[in-house]
């Protein structure tokens, strides 16, 4: 079964006075363990969808079906403790916590909010959560304008699996990473895939990369599905004309190979 | 092969809450003319600060050391106007840019002060200004002769990376082109106006009638940094320098913009300092790559020896982290998958 | 400490800051200075400043020592001062964060009733209330608050509508945070700097208010309050104008460095904000 899956979703904004449809009857699902792509370029929709998934808009039309179970039916707290299955990490690691924030009040949050852990045993679990992503738990005190990007991008990780959810948005979440720490998070991201099963909704505009880690992809131009299918199918042989652009504009290091 | 610029010894270091950070650690380079240089390197490199040392752009309390040597030989006249002899001169020192174009003058050099003293502060650094383009009181070394001096805007043409902040966004885009020929090539306002439409026809914007009265709001993220690059180039400049002007973009845009710089380029003739983190985009349009990494110079070499060969291990690295579409995937890798 | 240096290196704000120091000095030793009731007779009536140093600024109408009286009159200028400002910035700044944060009806709701209490003459307000209600020293600061939260609510609503749309809010809701403790933890703290500049307008206002309102004679009647001092002085302002004087001098200094130190602290954390 999967973990979700989403038919004919529909949003839709005014832009001046004419209403366009941001994401237009798209439909796909995404079996346990498994990460699904979404690209297309910047106004297609990838972000959009995230958003709809995650409850954090609501759609026009469509059904959202999350473990089984109807997802858009849910709200007040049952839909709040229903979020701990499916979380979230954003492109930008600085924006996508309080600036006043530490790293382990980030950690704590959804230890509490879900009573996962008790009080006292929480900085122990923070501790584990810290290296679980490769962080020093030494880490727990720093106030999180001070760890690097790519620290932060391993405590956003951290603080998504936090709940054990069963699939994760992640929103251009390596995007803004510096190509060496790109690596590593993404192999952090693969092994946590193969070690908890989690499923992953991969949200990028880099073909590389979501060659580099998607099964399948889904390419989308202006709010409607293109084209989809196994990822490296897809990339190696586009069929449709945004697919294609796609592909021709992704730039390539041509050299012979050692 | 004649240099444009010469950088020696270039040290840069931001004093931020009585900390002193430094973001270049003695960069020498030699800028060729006419050639496609690329900078890369990951954040905290420095390339940044490079492109903005050598545009003159570094914010107030940035310490910088070393030399640039601008090469005054290859001045010229301005491109395709001849400053009006009737018309006022914004300031004395625009006249003799052309007059001094003979091709003997010698090369301008910024003696920038010895490390770890006083006079260290240079007065190269101006403020930074809320623009790209040029038009930019700017404030430099009393030593230098002002004809001599590179001028931005009107000698180096500067493209930042997000066109919505670079870009006035209460003037219409014509109006913000035209200031810059305005300001730099003594034109009355009308010649300065058609001269916009004229570039925003270069930089491909369709319909340049209704976008020179366009505001930066009405226009996409592809469309004002077009925008942003006309207004670089419209003094002629010799130099231009792009600032990860791509990375805000998305895949197809960026393909666009990277072609459209590279065409203006070779139409003028100019000399291109392309600032990229993305190792493979630079490789597809510059004929020399320079790696940063940490304030120092790394590696520094013509494209295709950098890319095939590359001599430090620090570039192989870059190399090999790039998630090409013929990369093995990660997947594969790790040897499992769902 | 960089922060308290900034703030230093203004002479207006050394000068408010110095005022305040001096004025909060006064307030504290006051009861130990002049442990009798300041509203007790002290000697003969009308005694003109600087004549007996054992009442260094004379005597009022009724033969009390002015000094003493400028002194308790300290303390309840800066107790109703402060107490009102801190009461109109917690009203405007949880109504200004439930209504930015909530939106629709609510939102609606919220700013209709700030409308109503800005429509308002903000001294007729409190005039009313006091009136109604009936004067003490509580009741005057509800009455000052109540008529300078709408400020606040407005400045803090405008913040939180920009805040509200940061991802860190979103990520807030992605791990379940219930709606209030986003508002109240993750939102207001980071609205509140803009609000909290308010503040020194706030407490000069509202020193001024209670000063308006001690000369009108609603002032709490138990309490010696430099309005009420003023007002006293009234009557014999052209035998003896220094009953005025003194304490609508005290007044200005005290508005003066209030504003003064306020600005200082908007200055040092606005240079603060332009470096970061």
């Amino acid at each position: 079964m999967s973990v979700l899956a989403v038919s004919s979703l529909t949003k839709r904004y005014r832009r001046g006075s004419k209403p366009f449809a941001a994401v237009d009857d798209v439909s796909f699902e995404i079996n346990p363990a498994e990460t699904l792509a979404l690209a297309g370029p910047s106004g297609s929709g990838k972000s959009t969808i995230a958003r709809l998934v995650l409850r954090l808009i609501e759609p026009d039309a469509g059904r959202i079906a999350f473990e089984g179970a109807d997802f858009l039916a849910l709200s007040g707290a049952a839909l709040r403790a229903r979020r701990a299955r499916l979380q979230m990490v954003f492109q930008d690691p600085l924006a996508a916590f309080n600036p006043r924030a530490t790293v382990a009040r980030v950690l704590d949050d959804p230890l509490r909010i879900h009573n996962i852990a008790t009080r006292a045993e929480r900085p122990r679990r923070i501790a584990a959560l810290l290296e679980r992503v490769g962080l020093d738990a030494g880490l727990a005190a720093r106030a999180i304008h001070e760890i690097s990007g790519g620290q932060r991008q391993r405590v956003a990780i951290a603080r998504a699996i936090a709940t054990r959810p069963s699939l994760i948005v992640l929103d251009e979440a390596v995007s803004a990473l510096d190509v060496s720490v790109r690596g590593q998070i993404l192999e952090l991201l693969l092994d946590l895939q193969r070690q908890e099963r989690i499923a992953y909704l991969f949200i990028s505009h880099d073909l590389g990369v979501i060659r580099a880690v998607a099964h399948r992809v889904v390419i989308l131009d202006a709010g409607r599905i293109a084209e989809s299918g196994d990822a490296r199918a897809v990339i190696a042989d586009p069929q449709s004309a945004i697919g294609k652009a796609l592909v021709a504009a992704t730039p390539r290091l041509t050299r012979s190979r050692p | 092969m004649t240099a444009l610029l010469s950088i020696r010894d270039l040290r840069v270091r931001y004093r931020r809450d009585g900390i002193e950070v430094p973001a270049l650690k003695g960069v020498g380079l030699e800028v060729v003319a006419g050639e496609r240089l690329a900078i890369i390197g990951e954040s905290g490199s420095g390339k940044s600060t490079l492109a903005l040392a050598v545009a003159g752009l570094l914010a107030r309390g940035a310490e910088i050391g070393g030399t640039l040597e601008w090469s005054a030989s290859q001045s010229q006249m301005p491109r395709s106007f001849a400053p009006p002899s009737g018309l006022p001169a914004i300031s004395p020192a625009r006249g003799e840019i052309g007059s001094s174009a003979d091709g003997s003058s010698p090369p301008a050099t910024l003696e920038i002060g010895e490390g770890g003293d006083d006079g260290l502060i240079s007065p190269l650094a101006g403020e930074m200004p809320g623009r790209a383009e040029g038009g930019v009181p700017e404030r430099r070394p009393p030593a230098i002769g002002e004809n001599q001096a590179p001028r931005l805007g009107r000698d180096i043409g500067f493209v930042f990376q997000d066109p919505s902040s670079s870009l006035d966004p209460v003037m219409p885009v014509g109006k913000q082109i035209a200031e810059v020929a305005c300001t730099h090539l003594e034109l009355t306002w009308p010649e300065a106006f058609a001269k916009a439409k004229t570039l925003l026809q270069r930089v491909r914007l369709p319909d340049p009638d209704s976008a020179l009265r366009a505001y930066p709001h009405q226009l996409s993220g592809g469309q004002k940094q077009r925008v942003a690059i006309a207004a670089a180039i419209a003094a002629g400049p010799r130099l231009l320098i792009a600032d990860e002007a791509t990375s805000a973009l998305d895949t197809i845009v960026q393909a666009e913009i990277v072609a459209l710089i590279r065409r203006l380029v070779a139409e003028d003739g100019m000399t291109l300092i392309f600032i990229s983190h993305d190792i493979a985009l630079a490789a597809s349009l510059a004929d020399r790559i320079a790696v940063l990494r940490h304030g120092e110079l790394v590696e520094l070499g013509e494209t295709r020896r950098l890319i095939e060969a590359p001599r430090h291990a620090y570039t192989r690295g870059l190399l090999e982290a790039h998630l090409g579409l013929d990369a093995k995937p990660l997947l594969d890798r790790q040897g499992a998958s769902a | 400490m960089s922060r308290l240096r900034r703030f230093l290196s203004t002479p207006e704000a050394v000068a408010g800051a110095l005022i305040l120091a001096l004025l909060a000095v006064m307030a504290l030793v006051a009861p130990l200075l002049f442990s009798g009731d300041p509203q007790a007779i002290a000697g003969p009536a009308l005694q003109p400043p600087f004549q007996d140093w054992s009442l260094p600024l004379g005597t009022d109408r009724l033969g009390r020592d002015v000094l003493a009286e400028l002194f308790h009159g300290a303390r309840t200028s800066l107790a109703v001062g402060l107490a009102a400002a801190a009461a109109a910035l917690l009203i405007g700044a949880v109504v200004g964060t439930l209504a930015g944060f909530a939106g629709g009806l609510v939102d609606e709701v919220l700013m209709r009733v700030t409308d109503a209490f800005q429509t308002v003459p903000s001294f007729l307000l409190a005039l009313a209330f006091v009136s109604i209600v009936g004067p003490s020293l509580g009741v005057v600061v509800a009455a000052i608050a109540l008529s300078a939260w709408t400020g606040p609510a407005r400045v803090a609503r405008a913040e939180v509508l920009s805040i509200r749309e940061r991802d860190y809010v979103a990520g807030a809701r992605v791990i379940g945070m219930h709606p209030l403790e986003i508002a109240f933890r993750e939102v207001l703290p980071n609205a509140l700097p803009p609000v909290l500049a308010l503040s020194s307008v706030i407490v000069a206002a509202a020193i001024l208010t209670e000063a308006a309102l001690s000369f009108l004679g609603l002032g709490d009647p138990n309490r010696v309050t430099w309005g009420g001092m003023i007002a006293e002085g009234r009557t014999v302002l052209r035998t003896a104008p220094f009953l005025s004087i003194v304490p609508g001098v005290a007044l200005v200094l005290t508005v003066l460095g209030v504003y003064l130190a306020g600005e200082g602290v908007v200055e040092s954390t606005a240079v603060r904000r332009s470096l970061s």
